[in-house]
């Protein structure tokens, strides 16, 4: 084993720290650090974790994810890695780039202060959407009441145009549904970012319609009103909401281009 | 509504592949600029659902749908009668023979309360009163290089063929809108 390369998995505030054998594989996590900002590593090979097993894939993962936290309980701020980032060299070459990118790190450690990123997941009923609608375009409303009192013949076929007059008020009303949503998200974050439909959906949510999925960058003592918030978008408006967190700031991380040597 | 974070994997795996502190090319293991993770370990992962299709999904869906909606609502209004209710809309073709050359020609089939017709951008190349419509039949037909439903629609004075997505749909839909129509006829008669 050369263990010339340096497992990533986040950038803190601090100085040399040993976190014990907490690593993927039972690796030693310790601190590379420079001029008050530090990496959390272990020391591997040179080459990438790869493997077919499913098993071993998810142990690796939930290990990166779970020093990530134990990073984040020690040194409070965290820049996390993604999975198997690996710097080639030793301890000198993390503390070469430590060097390089001070300024850039020392910034985006400094926008995530105190703050973590929470995930907020929208979506709703196909029968609330059209109360919202209805609400909005009375002569849809009566049209559904009529229909009501009509023979099965007729009845389908204005069933038909209702379905049709709804159908584009939807996507409008979805992204309006959505603009509001983030509107009421940013007065209480720092930073916000819309992902694309979640790949897994839980439960409750098949089968209702997508309206948001926002990571978002929260101060600890803002997160109260965050979730008063979106409990009250859920009773007014029958948004269905989950919200995930607290985060290291994945979405937040960015520091751009290198620094020339 | 307190935030939560599942224990198992799911939540992880959409932040831990592509997002967080990205470092540049010549300091990491990567190949083209590109971070490694091991081919296998990527098939691994796939294995456990990371569905990033849906979100490639989702964005495509978005740009068709403002397309649609931009190219219909211009359009759609200055085509229809005062008061004419539409019952379907659908994206098809008609068979448009000129002698001895033939062509599917594509647009959308409205079908409302008076009347069937295609629209193609602004024209309309075929348009029928619901009243002249005396028959519609399935019939399968080679197209390409495989079997596929077209639409007959019998009128007073000829026959249009036509192709739909939903075949057995539409077919039901312009046999009911087509007798709703001959009621009336005889209920006006009697």
């Amino acid at each position: 084993m050369s263990l010339e390369g340096r497992y990533m998995y986040s950038v803190v505030k601090g100085g040399h720290q040993s976190l014990g054998s907490v690593g993927i594989d039972g690796r030693d996590v310790y601190t590379i650090h420079h001029d008050g900002i530090a990496a959390v590593v272990h020391a591997c090979d040179a080459t990438p974790y790869d493997t077919k097993d499913n098993e071993k894939a998810k142990e690796w993962i939930l290990a990166h994810g779970r020093v990530i936290d134990i990073a984040t309980v020690e040194f409070g701020t965290v820049l996390p890695f993604p999975f198997d980032t690996i710097v080639k060299g030793g301890d000198e070459a993390v503390e070469s780039w430590l060097m390089e990118n001070h300024g850039k790190l020392s910034k985006a450690l400094e926008k995530v202060r105190d703050r973590s990123e929470y995930s907020v997941q929208a979506f709703i009923a196909d029968d609330r959407l059209e109360a919202l609608i209805e609400k909005s375009m009375p002569e849809a409303a009566r049209l559904k009441e009529s229909i009501t009192r009509m023979t099965s013949g007729s009845g389908y076929l204005m069933k038909r145009r209702y379905e049709l007059m709804v159908k584009d008020a939807k996507a409008v009303f979805l992204r309006n549904v959505e603009k509001g949503l983030i509107e009421n998200i940013q007065k209480g974050a720092d930073d916000i970012k819309p992902e694309r439909k979640p790949g897994r959906i839980i439960e409750r949510f098949k089968g209702a319609h997508f309206v948001a999925n926002v990571a978002c960058l929260v101060r600890r003592d803002k997160v109260d009103a965050l979730c008063s918030m979106l409990d009250r978008l859920e009773a007014d408006e029958g948004l269905m909401i989950r919200l995930t967190g607290p985060w290291a700031p994945f979405s937040f991380s960015n520091i751009g281009g290198d620094d020339a040597a | 509504m307190r935030p939560e974070r599942e224990s198992g994997i799911v939540d992880l795996l959409d932040r831990v592949l592509d997002k967080g502190v990205i470092i540049h090319a010549d300091v990491i293991i990567s190949v083209a600029g590109v971070p490694l993770i091991g081919l296998s370990l990527k098939a691994a992962l796939a294995g456990m659902e990371t569905m990033l299709d849906y979100g490639m999904m989702e964005a495509w869906d978005k740009s068709i749908r403002s397309w649609y909606s931009k190219e219909k609502v211009s359009t759609e209004k200055a085509l229809l009668i005062k008061g004419e209710i539409v019952y379907a809309r659908e994206f098809g073709s008609m068979l448009q023979e000129c002698g001895v050359v033939s062509a599917w020609k594509p647009g959308f089939w409205y079908l409302t309360d008076r009347r069937l017709f295609l629209r193609s951008g602004n024209e309309v190349p075929f348009e029928i009163c619901l009243k002249a419509i005396n028959g519609v039949a399935i019939v399968k037909e080679k197209f390409l290089n495989s079997l596929r439903e077209e639409i007959i629609v019998g009128f007073d004075t000829g026959l249009m063929r036509i192709h739909v997505s939903d075949a057995h749909g539409f077919k039901d839909i312009l046999e009911k809108a087509a007798s709703a129509v001959k009621e009336d006829l005889l209920m006006l008669a009697t």
